[in-house]
């Protein structure tokens, strides 16, 4: 289902931050500095100085050559509602956020329905949980090298020192990603294959407004927007709101071309992870080899190693369908293919949500998907090429003997969404955590579901298949939560609305 | 068949706190968070019931018995007859004084019945998503399945495998004219139980006025043009949604989140959001003299849930277990009592999907409902959540099973007992 829109001009475009409609895969390394502001005057000014550097979603500039000139270095900011206080915006104006926005990551009741419970409560979070000092922004630094990345944040930060106090960079909180050269993410799986286009930028493809806010979504409704009574927003730097529902008081729209985005720092134990695939395959197989892991491992996510999804090759890796995204289910109405319970088929069920027909089925995927932009943290634990690779034997009896090595690794996942309650929060509730997802029986996304709480009932990975379905023993969690923040990313007028007020 | 019970009884002036005291104590019972004083305060033990589906206490505003009243609402979805009911609530029930007692009217056990049918009410539309299924005949299937679970796991599985394999090679002639006979007996059935479709619509019509139904079936139907059928009517009377007003969204600006509306009334977000069952109860004001059109349009949907409904659908929504939305206070307002999977969002967001026009057939007419129409998806859930009335007590006989898992458990029985393999084979595929 693609919605066609006509391209975005540049005047659009370069109101909206880059983040949201570029992954930036041409700059492998990042940088993620997380701000408080102590002094609303001071971090204004300072925000003044920063948005002219701010990365833009224009459209790159193409040189003699025929090809695009990339930028070198790129640069993004959000705010969580907390931050947004502090730069001095009045609760008037904060109260037509969303509300989950408003509450942030962290209520308990949020927690118990997102599974940030036991070892990932925010109680025991690095950053952004209830024991740690707020965060009020994220600033985003991509760059092509790691040196020119230390330089970028050590101007940055002299920036932030520039500002007298009133920015204060959280100690010791700076995380750094990478976008590995072989795109796997640390258990070895070729990651970020599936991601929707946005209609408009600069084809056809998902409703903008899934993601970018002042436009029509899926339901073709515009999402609602915060706005700013035009009394505060005196220099007349943004634009009104044209909402036809209340026209009764001048209204200014703070959101358009803005957006959410949600910040989930994912620690994977990844021995652990091969491990339980090795005592699996073992106690379904007698003995355990490095193809039944890969094999089961590849139940769990939908997709082999390589990234060719199951759907299209089921029973061999196929790594020339490695980034293939074009496929549907519905020549896998049973899940022998690629089983229900899988982390892609649960993220994004496409065109088989049981019992709906296809039409039906793909409507509501569209309404729920997210774009993402992960990137890795940590040094891999093993060469993750041996996956996909039979040729090398020795590479996989290592698989067999993965063990942990004591460091810490996994993803700073980011996702950005029109509405952070029916996109992600929707996914992760009704899907991943849901453990009748598809008339299932005590299963759970086996990659991030909330998997082994104490409160309740175990849950497996069970995978149809003829004559009876393997289902495996309860799944361990190897997945925790770090960190998390939910942020609003607001558009380059609003950057310089909220620097002015 | 199950039966639905909706009591509703005012409360006695200033007894509101204490009963709600109460009820949300009996509430975290079940929610399995109050273990440890369970014999202190009064309690309800659902668990000893074996005919309850469905259990829900609430507490509703009384704005016409004055400022401040209260009644108390008690819905149920049960086996067997009301007798029998009344008198397995006040079995599980330790302390019948200190909730009704805190009602109007209330004389006693002995009277309990009396009360009860005094305070009734019927409702307009009912959908059951198994007609068939008692509480009993459902739990069974899901100890059949949670036996054979394990079994599959164990290496026993692998020899039964052998076993079914051998049996479906035997594909004899009788069995498949056995199907046959039974695929016939069953078209038979549905057909009879279509028939009185005739009744119901001149019921309707001697109710509601012919324009009433006519208009309400056709609003119904709006947005069903994934049945040829209706594509092919809608077509035909130029029936469609109208187009939408704006693509802006009429929902209030403030959110809610820091200056919540109606404090009492608006659930925290997550609320009934814990377990794989959710409840939802929501009243909504319909304006005076648009009762018929209502309750047309309710009467449609009635006919449809009692002749034509496959188990476990309603027009395609596969997570309700029991609908029903009734008439009160002299047809000036509408509730829905429903008892559904999965998270309200998702629920909300179905039906949007997939029945949108229902959904503008039955609120158009409530105060309150978006001038954008349910298509103003954002403001439609806003008019639902400003209605919704938090229940203190939500109890399930089968709380983590879905519409979808009852399907299939039932199905594991019949292939079990029937001994089809080839369908029993398909089950233990998936299982």
């Amino acid at each position: 289902m693609t919605t066609r829109t006509a391209p975005f001009g540049d005047e659009v475009l370069s109101d909206i931050q880059g983040f949201i409609t570029s992954g930036y895969g041409h700059l492998p390394h990042a940088a993620y500095l997380f701000l408080q502001f102590q002094q609303a005057a001071l971090a204004r000014q300072w925000l003044s100085l920063a948005t002219p550097a701010i990365m833009s979603a224009r459209s790159w500039p193409i040189e003699s050559n025929g090809k695009k000139h990339k930028p070198p270095l790129a640069l993004n900011i959000a705010f969580t509602a907390d931050g947004l206080a502090a730069l001095g915006l009045p609760p008037e104006v904060l109260c037509t956020f969303p509300s989950e926005f408003q509450e942030g990551i962290t209520r308990p009741d949020r927690s118990r329905v997102l599974g940030d419970t036991e070892e990932s409560d925010p109680a025991q979070w690095e950053l952004g949980g209830t024991g740690t000092p707020p965060i009020h922004a994220v600033l985003f630094i991509y760059a092509e090298s790691a040196t020119a990345l230390a330089a970028a944040s050590r101007a940055q930060r002299t920036l932030i020192e520039d500002a007298q106090g009133g920015v204060v960079e959280l100690p010791g909180s700076m995380q750094s990603g990478h976008r590995p050269d072989d795109n796997r993410e640390p258990f070895g799986f070729h990651d970020g294959i599936a991601q929707p286009a946005i209609a408009g930028i600069p084809g056809d493809g998902v409703p903008t407004g899934e993601f970018i806010l002042g436009y029509r979504n899926h339901f073709q409704i515009m999402p609602p927007t915060p706005v700013v009574p035009a009394a505060l927003d005196r220099d007349g730097i943004l634009s009104a709101l044209e909402n036809p529902y209340h026209a009764d008081r001048p209204l200014r729209d703070l959101g358009r071309n803005g957006s959410y985005v949600v910040y989930r720092k994912l620690e994977q134990d990844v021995a652990s992870f091969w491990q339980f695939m090795k005592r699996e395959a073992a106690r379904s197989a007698g003995t355990a080899n490095a193809d039944d892991m890969i094999w089961l491992a590849s139940r769990c996510v939908g997709r082999w190693p390589s990234g060719a999804p199951l759907a299209l090759t089921p029973d061999v890796d196929d790594p020339r369908s490695g980034d293939r995204d074009d496929f549907v289910y519905g020549g896998d109405t049973e899940g022998l293919a690629c089983p229900f319970g899988s982390h892609i088929r649960r993220t994004n069920p496409r065109d088989v949500i049981k019992p709906y027909a296809a039409a039906q089925s793909l409507s509501m995927s569209e309404a729920h998907r997210l774009l993402r932009r992960a990137r890795a943290f940590g040094p891999a634990l093993f060469d993750a090429s041996i996956l996909s690779d039979a040729a090398k034997p020795e590479g996989r009896r290592r698989l067999m003997e993965l063990a942990d090595d004591g460091k810490v690794r996994g993803i700073h996942f980011f996702c950005v969404n029109a509405s952070i309650k029916t996109q992600f929060e929707f996914v992760q509730q009704t899907w991943c955590n849901n453990p009748r997802f598809a008339g299932l029986n005590d299963n759970k996304d086996p990659i991030i579901g909330d998997n082994a709480r104490t409160d309740q009932t175990s849950s497996h990975m069970t995978i149809p298949r003829r004559p009876l379905r393997v289902r495996t023993a309860a799944l361990p969690r190897f997945v925790k939560v770090r960190a998390g923040a939910y942020l609003f990313m607001p558009s380059l007028t609003a950057l310089r609305f909220l620097a002015a007020s | 068949m199950p039966l639905t019970l909706h009591v509703i009884a005012p409360i006695r002036p200033g007894e509101e706190v204490r009963l709600r005291d109460v009820l949300r104590s009996i509430g975290d019972d079940i929610k399995g968070r109050r273990l440890s004083s369970l014999h202190a305060r009064p309690h309800i033990d659902f668990t000893r019931s074996r005919k309850i589906h469905f259990a829900r206490f609430a507490i509703l505003d009384d704005a016409a018995r004055g400022p401040g009243r209260k009644r108390l609402l008690y819905a149920s979805a049960y086996d067997g007859n009301l007798d029998d009911h009344l008198a397995e609530l006040i079995a599980i029930t330790s302390d019948m004084d200190a909730i009704w007692g805190r009602c109007d009217a209330y004389a006693g056990t002995a009277r309990f019945g009396e009360f009860i049918r005094a305070h009734a009410h019927e409702p307009e539309a009912l959908y059951i998503a198994f007609r068939e299924g008692t509480v009993e005949r459902i739990r069974q299937a899901i100890s059949l399945r949670r036996q054979v679970e394990p079994l599959l796991d164990a290496e026993a599985g692998t020899s039964l495998a052998g076993i079914l394999e051998a049996v479906s090679k035997d594909g004899s002639v009788g069995r498949h004219w056995r199907r046959a006979g039974r695929d016939f007996d069953a078209a038979i059935e549905r057909l009879i139980r279509a028939l009185p479709i005739v009744i119901d619509l001149w019921r309707a019509i001697a109710r509601c006025g012919v324009a009433n139904v006519f208009r309400g079936t056709q609003r119904i139907v709006a947005s069903l043009d994934r049945y040829a059928v209706f594509r092919f009517s809608n077509w035909i009377t130029r029936n469609h949604l109208p187009p939408m007003k704006s693509a802006y969204s009429s929902v209030d600006l403030d959110d809610g989140a820091t200056t919540p509306r109606a404090p009492d009334r608006a659930p925290p977000t997550f609320r009934e959001d814990v377990v794989a069952q959710n409840q939802l109860t929501v009243i909504t004001a319909v304006p005076e003299g648009q009762a018929d059109r209502v309750r047309a349009v309710l009467l449609a949907i009635d006919s449809y849930a009692k002749r034509l409904s496959p188990d476990g659908s309603l027009i395609g929504i596969s997570t309700i277990h029991f609908v029903r939305w009734l008439l009160l206070d002299n047809d000036r307002r509408l509730m829905l009592v429903s008892d559904y999977d999965g998270s309200w969002e998702a629920y909300i967001d179905e039906f949007a999907e997939l029945i949108l026009s229902g959904l503008e057939a039955i609120w158009e007419t409530a105060d309150g409902f978006p001038p954008g129409g349910a298509r103003d998806l954002p403001a439609f859930k806003q008019f639902l959540r400003d209605g919704q009335v938090p229940a203190e007590v939500f109890f399930s006989a089968y709380p983590e099973e879905t519409v979808l898992n009852i399907i299939n458990d039932l199905a594991l029985v019949r292939a079990s007992s029937d001994a089809v393999s080839d369908g029993l084979g398909d089950l233990l595929a998936r299982l």
